[in-house]
């Protein structure tokens, strides 16, 4: 952590520790922007806005918070700004073979299509719930989850069952419609 | 797909390899215009309706005189006064809901914010798209006063044409809103019990 830390730097070292903080945490970014947009263009563009806040409110973290608390509660905050402003377009597609395609596709494919399965299911839970199971899949403890979401931590167990439940149900359903 | 796949494919996306680090990719510009041009999008017409609706209130402030009986004064005040209260406090909603404020408060701190102004900013529409049928009433009556000297209402078929279309209007504004707004303001409130639940 004191890698990050801004206290006596000068610009130069400011910019230098932020970049750092942006890379090592890249994936972080990436999988938070992932799942509050539906397209590319709109995931580039979250994912510049939170860098953009990230480095606006990076004083703002010294010593407050735990970094990886100020990381995802930023860039959480912004996806919610951001999807509440992008109007959801319906895209139409025509249904997937999914033999067909399961039968093309390589190992990195394999992995994107496994990617785009998580995120349709996340997507279609609410915004308070989309928040803890993006947490709980990176493996935050209750603590942590109850300190960035800013519930209770036995709030945090009782969701997390409800959310499994609702994610189970829509796994099976779309399971079943295979 | 069961919940420990969702939980490894999450974790495998950590494993694939990326060309370009993020600070390679964002140029890190420290910029917000793609942003603040979503924003725009959503604030241009508010401004456009605003500005048409300032000209509507000069133009029946110019030609106030005209206005001679108290009914057509009162009427004129009350439509000046609702062309320009309305798209103030529209765009001052809209600016409040997309202000981001202290980014690093708690995500349900955020949610609830965003939640109450979507709630607030809904109402306010549910109230104006009644009141812009007024407004078109009001509107047809000054214009007719100014444009010829004549008061539309007198005219028994005009003011049979008007209360039609008040009825008819009424009639399918009251479905629309029904299943537009209260869907989503009852999807909202939700959200607000479950995060104080």
């Amino acid at each position: 952590m004191r890698q990050y830390e801004l206290k006596t730097t000068s610009l130069e070292e400011k910019e230098k520790a932020f970049i750092k903080l942006i890379d090592d945490n890249e994936r972080l970014i990436y999988k938070v922007a992932s799942v509050y947009t539906d397209t590319y263009q709109d995931r580039e563009d979250l994912i510049q806005e939170i860098v953009y806040q990230l480095w606006k409110s990076y004083d703002s973290f010294e010593s407050r918070s735990k970094i990886n608390t100020w990381l995802y509660r930023v860039s959480m905050n912004v996806a919610i700004f951001h999807l509440k402003r992008v109007k959801k377009k319906k895209i139409h597609t025509s249904p997937l073979n999914e033999e067909v395609a399961q039968t093309h596709l390589t190992e990195t494919e394999n992995k994107d299509h496994k990617w785009q399965e998580v995120t349709k299911h996340i997507k279609n839970l609410n915004l308070l719930e989309k928040g803890v199971i993006m947490l709980y899949l990176e493996g935050k403890s209750y603590e942590e989850i109850s300190s960035i979401v800013g519930i209770s931590v036995t709030n945090v167990g009782t969701k997390l069952s409800r959310i499994k439940a609702k994610l189970k149900q829509q796994i099976n359903k779309s399971n079943g419609n295979r | 797909m069961e919940i420990d796949d969702l939980k490894n494919a999450w974790n495998e996306l950590g494993e694939k390899s990326n060309p370009k680090t993020l600070s390679n990719r964002t140029g890190l510009k420290f910029d917000s215009k793609p942003f603040r041009s979503k924003l725009s999008k959503v604030l241009i017409p508010e401004i456009i309706g605003g500005i048409i609706c300032f000209f509507g209130a000069s133009y029946i402030v110019l030609y106030f005189g005209r206005l001679d009986t108290f009914f057509l004064r009162s009427l004129g005040l009350v439509t000046v006064l609702l062309f320009l209260v309305l798209p103030i406090v529209s765009i001052t909603l809209l600016f409040q809901m997309n202000k981001l404020g202290d980014l690093s408060r708690s995500y349900a701190e955020t949610i609830k914010k965003f939640t109450k102004h979507e709630i607030r900013f809904k109402v306010f529409q549910k109230i104006t798209i009644g009141l812009s049928f007024i407004l078109l009433i009001a509107t047809v009556v000054l214009l007719s006063k100014i444009l010829n000297g004549r008061h539309v209402l007198s005219d028994k078929y005009i003011s049979a044409a008007i209360y039609a279309a008040g009825f008819l209007f009424t009639y399918f504004f009251s479905r629309w809103v029904w299943r537009y707004y209260v869907g989503s303001l009852n999807k909202a409130s939700e959200l607000l019990r479950d995060i104080d639940s």
